[in-house]
């Protein structure tokens, strides 16, 4: 009874434990501030990315499409050219090479 | 009265306080608990935005590239667009306008030889390609070799192409061009997967050797082997002399030609078929005026066969 009288509710004499838990709330709210703080700019920065990612996947999906809509255009152009060059070859002149002469 | 209200104050201070404690701390905890989570999260989010920006970034110059190549391939279409009007203009005998599709497919049976080095040198000179149903021929892989660096079919015949021996069963068939397609496999590093049949497909000397059905038997097995086989549709009846007039040749190529659209035309590249070389130039220039566009069978030409 001395004891619990002395430490946590003793009266004139320094109550240790008082000063103890204020200690911990102190450091407590410190902290929490602290990891408060650093997890809203985390979370932040994981919206921002995430913004980010959307938009650029997006942009790459279109570029995508684009290459993917180039390359047929290429593939198309590249026949157009194979007949132009066939119906030419009809117009060139038959070459007898030295070992049939 | 002062005394006990002081020290109810300072019991009520103290459980405050420690209530603030453990509410503070626990949070304190809780968030440092949540905090590499988050971390995490966030260097996750961090590479991938990383990824896509490479992604992007290697996109665009592909884009770039593509865009060149197509650019440079459309300058090209017009100018050879250009070239063919004027070719149109100067010579009108030609026939290009509706026949843009027009193929015909130069084969050559029973070589390689001599003829073949010739032969393959006239389609160097004028950029045709064409096929090879080849035998299989001591001292000679260089020809191979040659018809497959050049850009030809290099195709399969017969090892031996002696009738009375391949045609007498279906394994000896088989036995016969399976040990070609390994040896020129060897040879040249590609598989050949086309094929012709000695006499064709529907041929009756096999008949004598392997009864009526021989055919019937052996051709689905050629098929089940992974091999294609082609007969043809326009025969240059070089094989009907020992040394055919090269003038019929000629005819007998342009006239069974005329009205097909794809035209296998039938020859040989034995040493004795030296007017089948004579004939060549006439040949294509013929089958160039009647609007035909040279290639080399491959697995997608549609098949032409007798049976």
């Amino acid at each position: 009874m001395a004891y619990r009288s002395n430490l946590i509710f003793g009266t004139k004499k320094k109550n240790r434990f008082l000063g103890v838990c204020i200690a911990i709330t102190i450091l407590g709210a410190a902290l929490t501030i602290c990891l408060l703080g650093e997890n809203l700019f985390i979370a932040s920065s994981i919206n921002k990315n995430t913004a980010s990612i959307e938009t650029i996947s997006k942009t790459t999906e279109d570029l995508r499409a684009e290459v993917q809509a180039v390359k047929e255009q290429k593939v198309a152009a590249e026949k157009e050219l194979a007949e132009l060059q066939d119906n030419l070859a009809k117009y060139e002149p038959v070459v007898i090479p030295d070992s049939m002469k | 009265m002062g005394y006990g209200r002081r020290k109810s104050n300072k019991i009520g201070t103290t459980l405050l306080f420690l209530l603030l404690a453990i509410v503070f701390g626990g949070c304190a905890g809780f968030l440092a608990y949540k905090l590499p989570e988050k971390v995490s999260a966030l260097k996750v989010a961090k590479e991938a935005v990383t990824t896509f920006n490479a992604e992007q970034v290697a996109l665009e110059e592909e884009l770039n590239t593509h865009k060149l190549e197509l650019e440079a391939v459309e300058t090209e279409v017009q100018n050879k667009k250009a070239q063919l009007e004027k070719e149109i203009a100067a010579h009108p005998s030609v026939n290009v306008s509706d026949d843009t599709n027009k193929f015909a497919y130069l084969t050559f049976d029973d070589g390689p030889s001599v003829n073949t080095v010739k032969i393959l040198d006239f389609l160097k000179a004028n950029n045709i390609k064409a096929t090879f149903f080849v035998l299989g021929k001591n001292n000679q892989d260089e020809i191979y070799k040659r018809i497959v660096n050049e850009g030809h079919t290099l195709a399969i015949h017969s090892n031996t192409h002696e009738y009375d021996k391949i045609y007498r069963s279906v394994d000896t068939f088989m036995t016969d061009i399976t040990d070609l397609s390994k040896s020129l496999e060897k040879i040249t590093g590609v598989k050949p997967t086309i094929m012709r049949f000695p006499g064709g497909s529907n041929n009756t000397i096999s008949h004598k050797y392997g009864g009526t059905s021989i055919m019937d038997q052996i051709i689905p097995a050629v098929n089940n082997a992974g091999f294609t086989y082609f007969d043809w549709n326009v025969d240059s009846s070089d094989a009907s002399a020992n040394r055919q007039d090269k003038n019929v040749i000629v005819n007998s190529v342009l006239n069974g030609s005329k009205g097909k659209d794809e035209a296998v035309i039938l020859m040989h590249d034995a040493p004795a078929k030296t007017t089948t070389v004579d004939a060549l130039p006439q040949i294509v220039e013929g089958l160039r005026q009647q609007g035909f566009s040279f290639r080399a069978i491959t697995g997608e030409t549609e098949q032409v066969k007798f049976k």
